[in-house]
This record gives C-alpha cells, sequence and structure tokens, in this order.
C-alpha cells in the first residue's frame, strides 16, 4: 500500500505542468483545523536544469460520518482563484481540486502555504505585541470590509455561492435568505439535539421573532475567525479556510469572528484604535453602520449557522456512529455558545431566595 | 445539566483514543505499558461510577443490621470487648437506613423527559408571542431564569480552560 507521500508526489507529478522531474520533502500533519486533516509540504521541482521549492498544503475532507463541516473542495478551490482576481483580499493560491476520492480516500485540493504566523494567541501574551495585535486586528478589518464590498456578480457569476451547503436556500434576496436560514435552524434542531437544548432552540426562536433590518447580500467567508488568518509584521498575509463561504449578510462573519475572538482570547474585536474599536472601523470602511444589537445578533446567528453541522457530527458522535474524540472536545464549544446566548438574549438573573 | 454524554460516555472515548490516537506513536515500552495502565484506571472508573452510589448506601445499612446482629450474637457475654460491641450497636448499629438512591440512568431519563418538555414549551410561548399574546413574556423570562441557572451551572462544571482550544493556541 503506497504511502500518502507516494500518492502526493505520483498525483503531483501527472499534473504539475513544466517541470523535468518532481519530488515532495517534509511532509508533516498540522494540528490546529479541526475540519479538514491538513499537511504541509515543500514540492521541489527541477526543470530546465533550475531546481526550485514550493511550499504547499494538502487539504482534505473528513470521512462523511465525522464531517463537521461537510463541503465540496471544487468549490473552495475556485472561490479562492475568484478572490484572487477580482479582490484585495489576501487568500493562498488554489492549484488543484480533487473531488475523486479513489485517489486520496477523500476529497481533497493543494493550495498554496502563505509563510508567516498562524498562531494569533502569540501576540496577546505579552505587553511587547500589543502594538501588532492592533495593527493585525486594523488589517483583518480593513480585508474583512474589502471581501463585504465586493462585486457578488464577480465572484458569484453561476450562482456557485447561493447554497453551497445544501441547506435549501434561495438568496435572491434578503428576507428569502433570512427565511430559509432561521426555518433550516428550527428544522434542523432534530439533527443537533444530542441532549436537549433549550438555550439553543430558544434562541433560534428569537431570532425569528426579532429580525434586524436588511443589508445587501454578500459573499461572506463563513467561519471568520482568528485561526483562519496568516500574518507577518502586522499585517495579514492570507484568510485561510474558505470552506464555508457562501452568499450571505455580511454581519454573519463579524458575529461570528467576535464570538470566537473571545473563546480564544484574542480580543482583536476591541483592540483596533478607532472610535468603536473593530466595529467602528468596518462601519466607516463600509457604511453598513452595524449597531451592537445587532452585532448580538449575528453572534447568535453566527454560532447556528456554523455550529448546525458540527453539531449534529458530536450527535452521531454520542450516537455511536463515529468514534472520533475532536467531537467530544467541541463540546466544549457548544457549553460556551449556550452560556453567550444567555447574555446575548439577556436571560433574567435567578432572583434572590427570599 | 447535561446528561448526555454520561461521564461512562466521556471515559470510554477516552480510552478509545488512546488507542487510536496515541498507542501507535508510542516508542518505548514503558510507555506503552504505562497507556495501558492508565487505561485499566479508565475502565475501572467506569465500573465504579456504574455501581457505587448503591453499593455505598446497600453497604451502609449492611453493615447497621450487622452491627446490631453481633450485639445479639454476643449476648451477655463478659468483659470490656463484649461491652464495646455491643455499644456499637447502639451507636452505630442505631443509624437510620439511607434510601436507596435512585439509578444515576433512571434519573437522566427522568431529567431528559422534563427538558424535552422545555422545548415544547418554548415552542407554545413562541407561537403566543408572535400572535401577539403579551403576557408570554413572563412566562418566557421564567423558563429563561430556570435555563440561565443550569446553563451557568454547566458553564461551571463542564468547561475547562474558557477561552482556549486545544491545537490553536
Amino acid at each position: 500500500m503506497s504511502t500518502l507521500e507516494d500518492q502526493i508526489t505520483d498525483y503531483l507529478k501527472k499534473r504539475w505542468e513544466g517541470h523535468d522531474s518532481l519530488s515532495i520533502s517534509d511532509l508533516k500533519e498540522l494540528l490546529g483545523g479541526y475540519s479538514k486533516t491538513t499537511y504541509s509540504f515543500e514540492l521541489n521541482i527541477h526543470s530546465n536544469g533550475e531546481k526550485s521549492s514550493l511550499p504547499l498544503i494538502f487539504r482534505r475532507d473528513m470521512p462523511k460520518v465525522s464531517a463537521i463541516l461537510p463541503n465540496s473542495r471544487e468549490l473552495e478551490h475556485k472561490l479562492l482563484n475568484r478572490l484572487r482576481e477580482h479582490t484585495s483580499v489576501p487568500v493562498p493560491k488554489s492549484y488543484f481540486a480533487e473531488m475523486d476520492r479513489s485517489i486520496f480516500g477523500e476529497a481533497s485540493m493543494f493550495i498554496e502555504r502563505v509563510l508567516g504566523c498562524t498562531e494569533p494567541t502569540s501576540l496577546v501574551k505579552s505587553p511587547e505585541t500589543a502594538a501588532e495585535a492592533e495593527s493585525v486586528a486594523r488589517d483583518l478589518c480593513e480585508k474583512v470590509a474589502a471581501l463585504h464590498l465586493a462585486d457578488v456578480n464577480l465572484l458569484n457569476h453561476d450562482h456557485l455561492l447561493d447554497d453551497p451547503r445544501q441547506l435549501g436556500m434561495v438568496p435572491d434576496t434578503w428576507d428569502h435568505y433570512m427565511d430559509g436560514m432561521l426555518n433550516f435552524f428550527i428544522n434542523n434542531y432534530k439533527n443537533i439535539d444530542f441532549d436537549t437544548l433549550p438555550v439553543l432552540y430558544d434562541a433560534f426562536l428569537h431570532m425569528r421573532r426579532n429580525r434586524p433590518r436588511p443589508l445587501p447580500l454578500r459573499v461572506v467567508h463563513g467561519e471568520l475567525n482568528p485561526a483562519n488568518i496568516v500574518f507577518k509584521n502586522g499585517k495579514i498575509l492570507s484568510i485561510v479556510d474558505w470552506e464555508n463561504a457562501h452568499l450571505g449578510d455580511p454581519r454573519e462573519d463579524l458575529g461570528w469572528f467576535c464570538f470566537m475572538d473571545a473563546a480564544s482570547g484574542t480580543n482583536f474585536f476591541n483592540r483596533v484604535n478607532y472610535p468603536g474599536g473593530f466595529l467602528g472601523y468596518y462601519n466607516h470602511l463600509t457604511g453598513f453602520n452595524i449597531t451592537l444589537e445587532e452585532l448580538y445578533y449575528f453572534q447568535i446567528f453566527g454560532f447556528a449557522s456554523v455550529s448546525a453541522t458540527p453539531i449534529a457530527a458530536i450527535k452521531r458522535r454520542i450516537a455511536g456512529e463515529h468514534s472520533e474524540l475532536l467531537h467530544l472536545y467541541l463540546l466544549q464549544l457548544v457549553f460556551a455558545g449556550c452560556m453567550g446566548f444567555t447574555q446575548l438574549l439577556g436571560y433574567p438573573q435567578p432572583q434572590a431566595a427570599k | 445539566m447535561y446528561t448526555k454524554p454520561s461521564i461512562s460516555d466521556l471515559l470510554r472515548a477516552v480510552i478509545v483514543a488512546m488507542n487510536r490516537e496515541i498507542a501507535p506513536d508510542l516508542s518505548s515500552s514503558r510507555s506503552k505499558v504505562a497507556l495501558l495502565m492508565a487505561q485499566t484506571l479508565l475502565q475501572g472508573a467506569i465500573q465504579r461510577l456504574q455501581a457505587e452510589p448503591a453499593t455505598i448506601a446497600a453497604e451502609h445499612n449492611e453493615m447497621t443490621a450487622l452491627y446490631r446482629t453481633l450485639a445479639q450474637t454476643v449476648g451477655e457475654c463478659t468483659g470490656e470487648a463484649a461491652e464495646r460491641v455491643r455499644q456499637r450497636s447502639l451507636t452505630l448499629g442505631a443509624l437510620p437506613d439511607v434510601p436507596a438512591p435512585y439509578p444515576a440512568s433512571e434519573l437522566a431519563e427522568l431529567h431528559h423527559k422534563l427538558s424535552e418538555g422545555l422545548i415544547g414549551t418554548l415552542d407554545d410561548l413562541d407561537g403566543m408571542l408572535r400572535a401577539g399574546e403579551a403576557r408570554a413574556q413572563a412566562a418566557l423570562d421564567q423558563v429563561r431564569q430556570h435555563l440561565m441557572v443550569r446553563t451557568a451551572r454547566d458553564f461551571q462544571t463542564q468547561m475547562v480552560n474558557p477561552g482556549s482550544l486545544v491545537g490553536r493556541d
């Protein structure tokens, strides 16, 4: 049986154009990405007597039964290259998407490995990096604003991003999109209730009763969080992991980012030196004038959207359909999410005993 | 409180993960033996969790009965030792029986049934609110107050290292 290194080498020898010989080295698994199996390696190319080396990432789906974010590598491949072509948002170049599961066991893709720091918590461990943390937060804010101002017609001319998660969305208007998502959250409860989750269910019903004002639908990252950035010297070099991107409300990205920023301890949201912090600066750049109340709403919405399939995978784990440890660890995010919801929804504090 | 996964489910998951994720990478005999010992201890913890509450209660009651029986058996024997045996029947043997604890799995099922009722209640209150019945808000607040307490309790008892995600630090 061939090793993964052999499989990757054979694959790239057939697909990579313009080389006399080709090899790979330093193949190693990267930790921290929960939704895909990810490896880094160097692609060594010999061409016309010249040697060159390219840092690459091999990104492979998890088996369907344990997949926490089942989605298409082909879609991610196309989107990455559209973002590079049509926006100023820095993303890695995608070389190949391989949807034939017989090649690597699951659908996979090869993308550029951007060389920079991928540990945002390294910025918040010492006062000496406070200035760089502020700079990263500001730059990230600018990049997110650029994404949300990007021309949807250029990125989604073929409606690729209308319903990539196959939730039954018809995002021809903001109202239809919200109808679809809110009904999905409520109807999907039966797929996530590994135990009774009344706080989550209450939150879903609350969102349906209390819709915010509409905003233009835009291409959203869909899982924007501090772990999905690569930075160096205070600048964002790349935003990665676009697997959950879709046409949606721009506030989704801000809400989920705000939640994960707190869960990760990075606190980027409060680091931008601008009136109103990250949100104030984002509003200045986009003109969307998002309020704190809307941000709270979309923290819940973002959590509901991003966590829908992971919590369903947790339920399958508890039901014994697979045996991954990760899914039980991710219960920690459910506990944190429920606690956060009680605050965002303004749950009344218990009265003192009389 | 969350009743699923149970504590036993979580410990079993760790045992499985040790086999899948850790054992293949262990190279020294010492670490392999240590892993097997750790798995044995976890399996023992699972078995103890399931048996402990009922067993302790039963043994408590068996011992109080034993002290009373011993006093009858030594009867009117003389000497300080016999007197101490009789005295124990009056102190330790006089302790009231403790009730048998509710079986954990049955208690969890009852708890789950009540919690499931909250989902239906939330649905009903949502329907009333959407129909313009303002009094449903007070009822919803009462449900939320209950959920606030138990969510805070869950957070306190089940969260480990809030603000940190393993592998991403």
